[in-house]
């Protein structure tokens, strides 16, 4: 659904600005920080994609490239999540 | 005469001199990792004073061999060159490339010439003499990243105009050399650190920096090995009837 | 965003050429994905350090410092479409654009530094300072590099080559001076969350 909604570049920018609005309050106001922490990292990771995909056209890019950008940018989200997790 | 004469005896310099570093500059010269800025004066120089015959050893034959980074630099400026006359002439890359070279030999031998001096008499020296040298020789040593940059920004930039069918380097090795050379502007955080990741012997710029430094050693000394058999090979073939 | 017209423009430069700013922007991504780790690893053994100083970091700058990269990338989107459809002159003005949205990201990021340092906050402070001056450090030389390029590529394709040869030369860089700025918004929303959001409050 995200990749239909963010389909034209002109969506892409408003649904960024949107979800950075998200992670900025959920980081500011939610008060079970574990949640707070996954939603956070969850939306950096949304926005990181949507960049991958909408700005930088990243499915034009060779196939192992293309699919390593996926693994980093989950791979990167959900070990800040783990590390973060691990020293509470 | 073959324009390719002495260019593999130079070429094998390189991974030579990365073998004599690891043995001379790394393992006795005590430097895998090296001595942490967060280690007070008197425990600093009771460590050098225990290793002080093997550093001497290690720096007396380092010094010398380093010699051999400009002689690789001169086999890669021949692979360089090959390139730039079929792509016009324009020399300028194989020229930044040699210097470069040049004065990263320096910062071989200097900082080694200072670590020499730090165990020529320790037991006699007061402790924070024997630091502040011994953080001079690794001030030169990591802040002097930017002859080496040059050198193999130079290199890369020119391995990706060449254009041939199959490059004589393939287009990764020349990007990731130059993406190791730009991250050394990590270093830059090395001189405002005592400890922690950033410091001389730490988690980013010791292993990180030159882990990377060593894998992309390798993967140009391989590269131009293999350039300079192609090249050989092209020369042979076009000049067969002469 | 199609590419479709690219294979008839540039014949088969693409799948030679194109690896080539991918691999550099995977192996930007992975080492910055190790300062990320090494971070969280040393953050392990003093969290309560870390998040304090983290309060310290203004959340809100961070925030508007995301969006205005955001916003500028989108233009910098846009003008690679134009360019590629060979509209040049929007191209450019768009480049303009994303420069001077992207600009303020500059002046939020200087005036942030001086607030820390006026209250006493260097490198030399703690851990997590050390980490913040290098990460914000190495993005803004990236951020620096980038505006650099957009700038060159601002002014147009060459007036001294041929036409032809001049507008693809023109498209290639367009297409890698974007992806290399789409990388530093990237980057930044990574950093965002690691030094302002996780250790909010």
């Amino acid at each position: 659904m995200i990749g239909k909604i963010a389909a034209a570049p002109r969506n892409a920018w408003l649904l960024l600005l949107a979800i950075s609005g998200l992670s900025f309050l959920a980081a500011e106001l939610m008060g079970e920080r574990h949640v707070a922490i996954a939603a956070i990292m969850a939306i950096s990771a949304a926005k990181i994609l949507i960049i991958l995909l909408r700005f930088m056209e990243v499915e034009q890019a060779p196939l192992f490239i293309r699919r390593y950008l996926y693994v980093w940018t989950f791979g990167i989200a959900g070990a800040i999540f783990t590390l973060w997790w691990a020293a509470t | 005469m073959n324009p390719y004469r002495y260019a593999r005896a130079l070429a094998w310099t390189g991974p030579l001199l990365l073998i004599g570093t690891i043995i001379f500059w790394g393992v006795l010269g005590q430097n895998i990792p090296p001595y942490s800025p967060a280690l007070g004066a008197e425990e600093f120089a009771a460590q050098i004073r225990e290793h002080a015959a093997q550093i001497r050893i290690g720096m007396i034959v380092q010094m010398p061999i380093s010699v051999m980074w400009f002689t690789w630099s001169v086999a890669m400026w021949q692979v360089m060159r090959a390139i730039e006359i079929e792509n016009g002439s324009n020399q300028v890359l194989s020229l930044i490339q040699l210097f470069g070279g040049a004065f990263t030999t320096i910062v071989f031998i200097l900082p080694c010439s200072v670590w020499l001096a730090v165990a020529y008499r320790p037991e006699v020296m007061d402790p924070k003499t024997l630091q502040i040298m011994y953080d001079f020789g690794w001030m030169f040593f990591d802040m002097a990243y930017s002859l080496t940059t040059m050198q193999l920004i130079a290199w890369g930039v020119c391995m990706l105009q060449d254009r041939r069918a199959k490059p004589l380097t393939p287009a990764w090795a020349a990007w990731f050399t130059m993406f190791v050379v730009v991250s050394f502007l990590l270093l830059t955080m090395m001189p405002l650190v005592y400890d922690g990741p950033f410091s001389r012997s730490g988690l980013l710029n010791y292993f990180y920096e030159f882990g990377a430094f060593f894998i992309m050693w390798i993967v140009v000394a391989a590269y131009t090995l293999k350039a300079i058999t192609r090249l050989e090979q092209e020369h042979w073939a076009t000049n067969a009837a002469q | 965003m199609q590419h479709s017209n690219m294979a008839e423009t540039d014949g088969a430069a693409p799948a030679k050429r194109a690896p080539a700013i991918w691999l550099f922007i995977a192996l930007d991504c992975t080492s910055f994905g190790v300062f990320f780790l090494v971070f969280m690893v040393q953050r392990l053994g003093q969290p309560v350090l870390f998040d304090q100083s983290s309060q310290h970091l203004d959340a809100g700058l961070g925030f508007l410092n995301a969006c205005i990269l955001i916003t500028s990338s989108w233009l910098v989107a846009w003008a690679n479409i134009a360019g590629r459809e060979g509209r040049i002159d929007h191209a450019r003005r768009l480049l303009l654009a994303g420069m001077a949205v992207a600009a303020c990201f500059g002046v939020v990021k200087i005036y942030e530094y001086y607030t820390k340092f006026v209250a006493g906050i260097t490198v030399a402070t703690n851990e997590f300072y050390t980490f913040y001056f290098a990460l914000t450090g190495i993005h803004f030389i990236h951020y620096v590099g980038g505006m650099v390029i957009l700038g060159i590529l601002a002014q147009g394709p060459s007036r001294y080559m041929p036409e032809a040869m001049a507008k693809a030369s023109y498209a290639r860089w367009l297409e890698g001076g974007s992806l290399f700025w789409h990388m530093v918004d990237l980057l930044w929303i990574f950093i965002f969350a690691l030094l302002y959001l996780i250790g909010a409050r």
